[in-house]
Parts: structure tokens; sequence; C-alpha cells
């Protein structure tokens, strides 16, 4: 980090760029951490990493596409579009959502007193049969998103920094997101019933938790958030891929680890870690070399402090 | 001098006290139980002795010493040694590893059959460093003159004497161009209507220009080439310097979690068995002996993998050894079996062998006569005094008193994480804050 | 009618490797194999035995030692690269097959303990997330390092091993070609002679302190330390020989291939495809491993080519239509695989007796205390 902070200040305007790129970084972030929320809200719970969260985020944006296709936005008037959106909003989370529950009931809800590779080799067999489902869907090349979001600059044309209403356009869906998750978390019966779960499924049990209640609302709820995410990306990025769950799933999941697994807050930082890094790393480093200097972070941060950045070390009960 | 000994030994859980200034000194050859009832944390005092928890305060030592990986001149060197390989890894991505191959390797060889050497090489990745200019050959004999990495072109030139010619020429610029002592007048002139730049030295001149801008862009590009090589090679430091304290740094955090943990205390001599048998259940009961045994065998990967006759002597040894210790717990006819199949006393029975098998000084048995019966259990004492006939200590949990009546030497008494009582069979059993901790609660065990 | 006791316990690999040595010397039944399918089935077996080696060392990590390694084909590419950068002669080095073979190992199981130093104390996801994503940094390395790796294109071409002088005759009276480029036997064979030795070398492993060590490790990592087994060190003993076994197969790869291929070779799916091999077979198995492997590369190299052959042949798709090419089909087969094996058959076809019995244990309760 250092070099690149020096680097950064020889150039001209070198707190301007540096400005410019936490701010990329941040909304980037923001939009990882939705995704990486879903990971480690079902990790939390059953201790899976569902491999497959990524496939049902690109999935997510594929629906988005065909949508917006149906109903004509591209042409429409300002107000439908952004009716239209909106509806993108709804749709797609509930979509998501439910294609995320289906799946823990299908493949993993049998699998849950089987030793733990077991649902983790099979949540990547979903993932791939969801990748052929996009690979199928969309076809082998990238696919063009309407680019229905302005580009204008909020800060005026003339500004040295950019915030467009796209970056808007993030901050605007995520933090209320992210806020009503906290809300439903600490403050809902459900949500205190989750971290209840998710602390000790046994005990939770035998406090009358419905644990595969608990379950499935997990799943819908990280399922609805990648659904989001899926949305925000295509409006944001306009190139959508049947591989894009990988990639941007192997980033969420990163930061999901990053932050700690299993803890809502972790999320978010490592997204943002991640976001930032990315953001850095492309103006500073070079774009080629960011997946690289994600990773070296990672594992540095790893060593340091192995359970993630917020996480708690579990022990084991002997 | 007692052989394993807990002073004030504490240990929280967040905000719970699991087992609070608990002491107690275990001697040689002694059997030494630990009672109480349920939740007295009795566990807790093994899983902290073995290494499973660490205590929040006081104190573990046996011998004498505490059960911790000494922080040897082994550690020290593997954190530089890590140091160093992290910042070399560092600084050569910094310099940019791709462009140095093109520098030293590809512009030293020509394609097959050509002559390559390694001198060059070297010589060529100094001047990388340095920042010196480079000839590449182009198509139809043409030759270009580089910067070190490649990424820009600064001239082209027919031939390679011509080429020679303008590198000496374009260093002696870079060089003019050097911010220093020596200020623009001394270099800079306008003759005759051309804009000149001029040797430090002497009045060669370098370059001529039409105009004083077109001068100035030059020089304020031979400058900027300057700053870059400049910049590499801070930023190569930096990434040395920063990868040497992350990875040194790295090692030494590695190292501190994992100075006191459950290996480096079995190794010290210290060995248990688990309240809820954790045998490894799907390997066979002369496997589980041998997996305890694996300190007392040696030999790399190569000669295991190849089987030389020392490893096979080894391995047989180790497999009568084994057998010894069956025998000794009466599971010799049993070897064969998978540990999952052996009744429950059996495998309690079995942990014993395993536990046995790493050559103990001290033994931890933790409640090994739950679910046996009478005679399971009147054997088992036999076999705990046997195991203190062969020279080492014994340390009891146990909740028959039949067992912990019959055959210790002391005991101690826990309640909610404290030691309430200690002392020989007789004097514990009369002791009233005993009585009243037992019957309390109104369950006796 | 009961076979006699003999032939009961003769064991059957002897018959195996009797049919793999006289398939390509009969020359004849690749040939019609040829002639029906468009496919040389002696020159798929090669790859076949390579990716067997691969898979034997993958085995060494997720199914003796339970670490779920998601990036060995990164390990596969740097075995191949190695190769290639010091055998290809658009560079200096000019080194021989063996020390190629060698060093490609070397560098793969050097570049594995850099990689598990730090990371193998982590919990297992953790594990399983880090190798995930060292398997794509390194494929985007192997890419973007253009002036040594040449980029998409690969490094070739990898010039195959010399033939020690004395072996021509004798290969002359078996009806082989003493000429790399024109005869696959003997490729086939090379490949074979290194796959026998592997399987020798783990077979021998995993009756030794070692393998004791992974197993244990395996079943009850914390009981295992408490008997003062070094977990980390462990762990990294099978990291090391498991991304080493990656880069000698590489090395083949790369040495058959004549060409490291692009980096796109060594990608996720390559590894799960590999991870798909070793779960089908049977974790921790051998015998199972090897099953896996002739179903699933057999499968991926000369099925599928085959199908997709006939239906173009049958004209019921032009070869534009996705839904109708069988490959854009590949994915969903392997994730279905995986899915239903582990529903239904979670100790692979050919399960060693050990992970037989831990799948269809539940697993233990431990409560966690923070």
């Amino acid at each position: 980090m250092f070099p690149v902070l020096l680097a950064a200040a020889e150039a001209p305007d070198a707190w301007q760029t540096f400005l410019q790129y936490t701010l990329i970084g941040l909304s980037n972030g923001a939009l990882f951490a939705l995704v990486a929320l879903g990971y480690t809200m079902v990790y939390g719970i059953i201790e899976l990493i569902n491999f497959a969260h990524g496939e049902v985020f690109m999935l997510g944006s594929f629906l988005a596409l065909a949508l917006i296709g149906v109903m004509g936005l591209e042409e429409a008037a300002l107000w439908q579009r952004w009716l239209g959106i909106g509806l993108l909003f709804v749709v797609v989370p509930i979509f998501c959502g439910a294609l995320n529950v289906g799946i823990d009931l299908a493949v993993y809800k049998p699998l849950r007193d089987a030793p733990k590779l077991a649902p983790l080799v099979s949540a990547i067999g979903v993932s791939f049969v969801l990748m052929n489902v996009g690979l199928l869907w969309g076809g082998a090349a990238d696919r063009h998103f309407p680019d229905l979001v302005s580009r204008e600059n909020l800060l005026g044309s003339e500004a040295a920094l950019s915030f467009t209403y796209k970056d808007l356009m993030i901050v605007a869906v995520t933090v209320p997101i992210m806020i009503a998750l906290s809300v439903f978390v600490k403050g809902t019966r459900l949500g205190k019933a989750m971290r209840a779960t998710a602390q000790d499924p046994l005990a939770a049990k035998l406090m009358g938790i419905n644990a595969d209640r608990v379950i499935s609302v997990t799943f819908a709820i990280g399922g609805a958030l990648a659904g989001a995410a899926a949305v925000i990306y295509g409006l944001y990025i306009n190139t959508v891929s049947y591989q894009m769950g990988f990639t941007n799933g192997l980033y969420a999941f990163t930061a999901a680890v990053l932050g700690g697994i299993g803890n809502i807050p972790g999320a978010v930082l490592g997204g943002l870690v991640i976001g930032l890094a990315r953001a850095f790393g492309s103006g500073y480093v070079g774009e080629r070399w960011t997946s690289a200097l994600v990773f070296v972070i990672l594992i540095a941060i790893l060593v340091f402090r192995p359970a993630g950045l917020l996480g708690t070390h579990a022990r084991e009960k002997v | 001098m007692s052989l394993l000994e807990l002073d004030k030994v504490t240990v929280r859980f967040g905000g719970l006290t699991a087992v609070e200034d608990v002491d107690c000194a275990v001697r040689e050859r002694e059997i030494y139980s630990i009672i109480g009832p349920n939740g007295a944390g009795k566990t807790t005092v093994f899983n902290v002795i073995t290494g499973i928890y660490d205590p929040s305060s006081g104190q573990i030592r046996f011998r004498g010493r505490a059960l911790e990986r000494a922080f040897t001149w082994k550690v020290v060197a593997a954190a530089v040694a890590i140091g160093l390989a992290t910042g070399l890894a560092a600084a050569l991505l910094a310099v940019n590893v791709d462009a140095l191959w093109r520098a030293t390797i590809k512009r030293n060889y020509a394609g097959p059959g050509a002559d390559f050497s390694y001198r060059a090489a070297i010589h060529d990745a100094w001047g990388y460093w340095q920042g010196a200019l480079a000839l590449e050959p182009m198509r139809g004999g043409r030759w270009a003159v580089r910067t070190a990495d490649g990424r820009q072109t600064l001239a082209y030139a027919p031939s390679r004497d011509e080429a020679e010619r303008t590198r000496e020429s374009l260093r002696q610029l870079i060089d003019v161009a050097r911010p220093g002592p020596i200020r623009s007048t001394t270099y800079l002139e306008e003759r005759d209507g051309e804009f000149v730049i001029r040797n430090k030295d002497d009045t060669d001149d370098l370059a001529t220009f039409d105009s004083a801008e077109d001068r100035q862009s030059a020089l304020d590009r031979y400058r900027s080439l300057d700053r870059a090589a400049a910049a590499r090679r801070r930023n190569a430091w930096l990434a040395l310097l920063g990868g040497m304290v992350v990875g040194a740094a790295g090692t030494l955090a590695v190292w501190y979690r994992a100075r006191r943990t459950p290996e480096v205390i079995s190794l010290a001599g210290v060995a248990r068995t688990f309240q809820n048998i954790r045998l490894f259940q799907n390997m066979s009961v002369l496997e589980n002996v041998l997996v305890a045994m694996d300190r007392r065998l040696h030999g790399g990967v190569l000669r295991m993998a190849i089987r030389t006759p020392g490893i096979r002597r080894q391995e047989r040894e180790a497999r009568a050894k084994a057998r010894e210790l069956l025998d000794f717990v009466g599971l010799a006819h049993r070897e064969q079996h998978l540990a999952a199949n052996l009744a429950y006393g059996e495998q309690r029975r079995l942990e014993i062998a395993r536990a046995l098998a790493t050559e103990p000084q001290v033994i931890l048995l933790d409640e090994p006569a739950a679910g046996m019966n009478p005679a399971e259990s009147s054997e088992l004492n036999g076999l705990i005094e046997q195991i203190r006939d062969r020279g080492l200590a014994v340390l009891l949990i146990e909740h028959h008193m039949s067992v912990v009546m019959g055959i210790s030497d002391r005991i101690a008494v826990l309640e909610y994480g404290t030691k309430i009582a200690e002392g020989t069979p007789e004097q514990v059993r009369t002791d009233p804050k005993v009585i009243a901790a037992y019957l309390g609660d109104e369950e006796v065990s | 009618m009961s076979a006699p006791r003999w032939l009961d316990r003769m064991p059957a690999w002897p018959l195996y490797l009797a049919v793999l040595v006289a398939f390509p010397l009969l020359v004849y039944p690749n040939e019609v194999l040829f002639r029906w399918t468009g496919i040389s089935i002696g020159g798929q077996l090669t790859y076949i035995f390579i990716y067997a080696i691969l898979a034997l060392g993958l085995n060494v990590v997720v199914g003796y030692t339970g670490i779920l390694h998601l990036g060995i084909a990164a390990f596969f590419g740097i075995g191949a690269y190695v190769t290639g950068i010091l055998t290809v002669p658009a560079y200096p080095f000019g080194v021989g097959f063996v020390a190629a073979l060698v060093l490609s190992t070397g560098a793969a199981a050097l570049a594995g303990i850099l990689l598990g130093a730090p990371t193998l104390r982590l919990r297992g996801d953790y594990v399983a997330i880090v190798t995930l994503g060292f398997g794509e940094v390194t494929r985007f390395t192997l890419r973007n390092l253009e002036e040594i790796t040449a980029g998409t294109r690969g490094l070739n071409p990898v010039p195959p091993p010399q033939l020690p002088a004395f072996l021509e005759p004798p290969l002359r009276l078996l009806g082989i070609t003493p000429d790399w480029s024109l005869d696959y036997r003997l490729f086939y064979f090379l490949a074979l002679g290194l796959l026998l030795v592997v399987i020798w070398l783990l077979h021998n492993l995993e009756d030794s302190r070692l393998g004791r060590a992974w197993m244990a490790i395996r079943e009850d990592e914390l009981a295992a330390a408490c008997m003062g087994i070094n977990a980390s060190r462990v762990k990294l003993s099978a990291f090391a020989l498991g991304c080493g076994l990656a880069g000698m197969a590489g090395c083949l790869y790369a040495t058959v291939l004549a060409s490291t291929a692009g980096p796109d070779a060594f990608d996720f799916n390559r590894s799960v495809l590999m991870l798909c091999c070793i779960i089908l077979g049977g974790l921790g198995s051998l015998r199972g491993t090897l099953l896996g492997v002739l179903l699933l590369i057999g499968f991926d190299n000369v099925v599928a080519p085959v199908l997709d052959g006939f239906i173009q042949a049958s004209g019921i798709s032009s070869g534009d239509n996705r839904f109708l090419t069988f490959s854009n089909w590949k994915l969903m087969i392997f994730g279905l695989a995986l899915i239903l094996m582990m529903r239904f058959r979670p100790e692979g076809l050919l399960p060693s007796r050990q992970i037989e019995a831990e799948m269809h244990t539940p697993q233990p309760l431990t409560e966690e205390t923070a």
C-alpha cells in the first residue's frame, strides 16, 4: 500500500485521483458486500459455502435483462423507465430468493447430517448446473445490458470528481437494504431465531425454534440480496455473461472470508475492503494485477487474523 | 518436585469463568483424581493442560517448565528466511518481472543454436535496474533503441553500430538532462537560430532543435525516463522492505499462535483420553495405536515412498510395540477390527493404549469407567494401577466412586470451577465441604 | 459354479495392466476403434494416464488428508509452464526431459508449500477458498506475464524426450517406430510407466507413518494433535506431494501435447473435473481414483466429441444451435453427477474401506463455544 500512496502523491492532482478511486472502490465494494451477505448468512446458519450463490446472482441479472426486453424499457419514457427499474428490484430478488430456497430444499436439506464435504461438493455441482443454465439461456458470449441509468455527473459536468446517477443508485439501494437487514436480524423474532440457530443449532432447536424455517428464510434473504445486486450490476456494468457469477461470486466470497465468515458486519467490511483494493489496484498497479493483489491481501490478513477481520475463533468442545 | 503443576489456573469463556484459580500438583508415579459434580470444570482442566484451551491466567508447568514450544534460533531463522523470500518476491513483482525477463533472457538469446551467456544476462539485469537503454533488432536489419523494459522506443537506426552510437548520445543526453548541480545555462545554447544541448564537460553538441519548446520537451522526456527508473528502484526497495516485514511478522505471528498446541504438549510427555471417545473410528485398532507412535518413527517422504529396508524394519518394530500395548490393555485379539466396531469398554481401553503409545510420563484419563459395568470397571482399576507401575503418573477424572476411592493416592474436589478440597481418599470422604457439595444438589454419583 | 479359490484370491490388477500393455502393441484394436469414432483411443489413453497422475495427486490432498483443494489445475499449469520455459527453443535453457520432469515437480511442490504454509492452519472452508483463489490468480498471472509465457498462445514447441539409443532395437522389435511424433505408443508407454511408478509410491505411502497421519487428521484433527501429530506439517506434506504430482502431470502433459496450451486450459473447470473424478471413483482410494479418471476423462475426451460428431453427422443440428451441441451440456452433466453422487453414493464407486464408513457416520454434534 505504501508505494502505492507514494506514487499517488507524486502525480499531479494526486488527492483528487485518490478520492476518485476511493469513491469507485466504495460503490463497487457495496455491491460485493450485497453478494457477500448471502454467502455469510448461509454459512452462519449451516456452515456451508454456498458455491451456487454466485450463479443465483448471474441468473438474476439474466432475468433482469429478459424483463427489460419484455417491458421494452429501452424505448420507454423516463417515468416508465424508473417504474420499470423499480419493478426489476422487486421481481428479480423474489426470483433469486425463491431459487435459492428451492436449491436448499432440493439439494442441501437431505445432506444436513452428512459429513461437511458432501453439501460443499453438492454446492459446486449446483453451481455448475446453474452455470450451464446460464450458458444455454444467454449463450457463451458477453451480452449487452441496456444502459438505463444516466451517466451524468451529479457534481456537475465540469467537476473534477465524478459521482454519477449510477453511483447514486448503488448507494440508494445498498445502504437501505443493509440497514433493513441489521434491523431485521437484531430486532425481529425471526432475526433473533436466526442468530440463535447460527450460534448453536441444537440448543436453538431445543428452545422450540423451527430450524428448517429459519434456514429457508436465510436462503430467501441471501438470494434476494443477490437478486438486488444482480440488477444493480447489470445497470452499472452493462455487460452480463454466464461466467460473471463465478468471478463476482469469488470476489464476494473472498469479501465474506476477509470480514470473518458468518459475521454480517464483517461481510460488509470485507466487501468494502475488496472494492477499495480493486479500485486502487487497477488505478495504481494495473487492471491485470487486481485479482492477484486482492488475493495477496486476503492471505496477508488471514495470516494475522485467521478468522477474518471481525470473525471470532470457533473452539471445538471436547 | 512435582511432575505436573497447575498454578492458579483460570479459564474464562467470554464472561463465563469455567475454572478459577485452581492449584494442583501431580507427583511422579501417583494416581491423582479430580472429582466434582457435573459442570464443575474438570474436563476444562484437562483441556487447558493439553493445550486445547489457553489459560486466561495462571501457569501450567511440567517438570518445572512451561509447556510451550521454545523460541529457538530456528524460529528466528525461519522468520528471516521467509521474510527474505516474500521480500524478494515482492521486489521482483515491483520491478516487473515480465520486462526483466525480456531484458535479460530474450535480448540475449537470438534463437535456437545461438549463444547465450548468463554473464551477459546478469549484466543486463543490472542495466535494467539502472534504467540503461537497450538495443533490439527489428525486421529488415534495422535496430531500435528502447528503454530497458521495452515499453518506449526512443530511436531507430539502420545498423547495429549506428544504434550503439545513438544509444551513447542518448545516454549522455539523459545524463545532461538529469537535474544536478550544473544548471541548464551551462549546457543549453542558442546558436545561429538553432537550439543546442551541449555536453556538460566539453563542447560537443549532443542535439540541436529548431525551437526552444522542442528542446524543452525533449529534455522533459529524458528527465521523465530518468525519473521512471528512479521510481522503479524506489518501489522495488519499498516492496522488498514491505515484503520482508510482512513475511517475517507473519511467520512470528503464526509461531506465536502455535506455541502452545496439543501436539507440543503431547510431545513433552502428557497424553490423554477423551470423555466422549475420540478414536479414529474408521481405522483399525492397530492403526489407531500406530498413529500415536508417529513421533518415534523417522524417515522422509521419499524413503517411505520407496520403502527402504530401514523403513520396513522400523515399521515392523513399531507394529510389534503396538501389539505389545494392545496386549497390555487386553485388545490383542482385536487388532484388525475397525475401532468403530469395538464395544464401548473396549473403545475406552483402546484410547488408553493409544495414549500410552505416545510414551508419556503422565496420562490424563477422562472418565475411563463411564459406561462400564462393575466387572469391567474393577478390571479398569487393575489396568490403571498397572499403568502407574509402568512408571507413569495418572491424572484421573471419574464419577465412579469405587474406582476413585479404591486407587487414588490423592483426590482434588472441584465445584463451580474452584478447588474446594484436596487430600487422601479418607480426608476427602470426610470433608464437610465435599459432603455439602455432593449432597447439596442431591445427586450422589 | 464358483471359480477355484486361487483365482478368487488373485488380484485383478495384473489383468488390467496386461490389457493396457497389449492394447497398443496389437495395433489392430486401436485402428478399428479409430475407424468407428475418428478418435485414436490409444492417444487419448495417454492423456487419461496423465490425468490419472493429476487425480492421484489431488487424491493425496482431498482423499487422504481431507483438505478440499479447489485449485489443483494451477499446479498442473505450473508444471506445464515450467517445462515449457525450460525446454522450448525460444529460450536458451534447453533442459532434457528428465530434468524438466524433476524441476516441474519440484516447482509445483514448492508453490504448494508457499501457498500451504500460511494457509493450511486455517479452517477447512477457508483453505477451499484460498486454493480456489490461487487457481484463478495463477491463471491470470500466466496470461499476464506475456513476455515469459507468450500470453494466451502458450509456449511451443515443447520438444519430445531424447530416446536412449539402447532402447531403439527392442522398440523396433515390438513394432514401435522410435520417433515421438510418428508413433503415439512411445508417449503411451512413457505415461503409463510414470503412472505405475506413482501408484506404487502412493501405495507404499498409504501404509506408512505419513499415510496414517494423513488419515488420522482427516478423521479427527484434534485427537491426532493430542497424539503428538504436527497437523500443519503433516497437512503441508500432503499438500506439497499432491501439488508436486500435479506438476509432474503438467510436465508430461506439455511434453505430449508439445505445447503448454494456453492458461485457460488450467481453469477452475479443470480443477472441478479432477475433483469429480476422485469423488466419482471414491475419495481416498487408489483404485477408485483410477476408475473415476477413466470414466470422466474418457467421457470428456472420447464420448462427448464422438456424440457431438454423431449429432452433426446425423443432421439434427447444423452446429449453431447451442441446445443441440453436446459439449454445451457438459457442465450440467458434471454438476448433476456431483449432486447425485453426494446424495446417493457419497463414498464413490470403489471406495476405500475407511471412507465408506466415514460417509455413513452422521456428523458428530460438536458445539462451538466462542
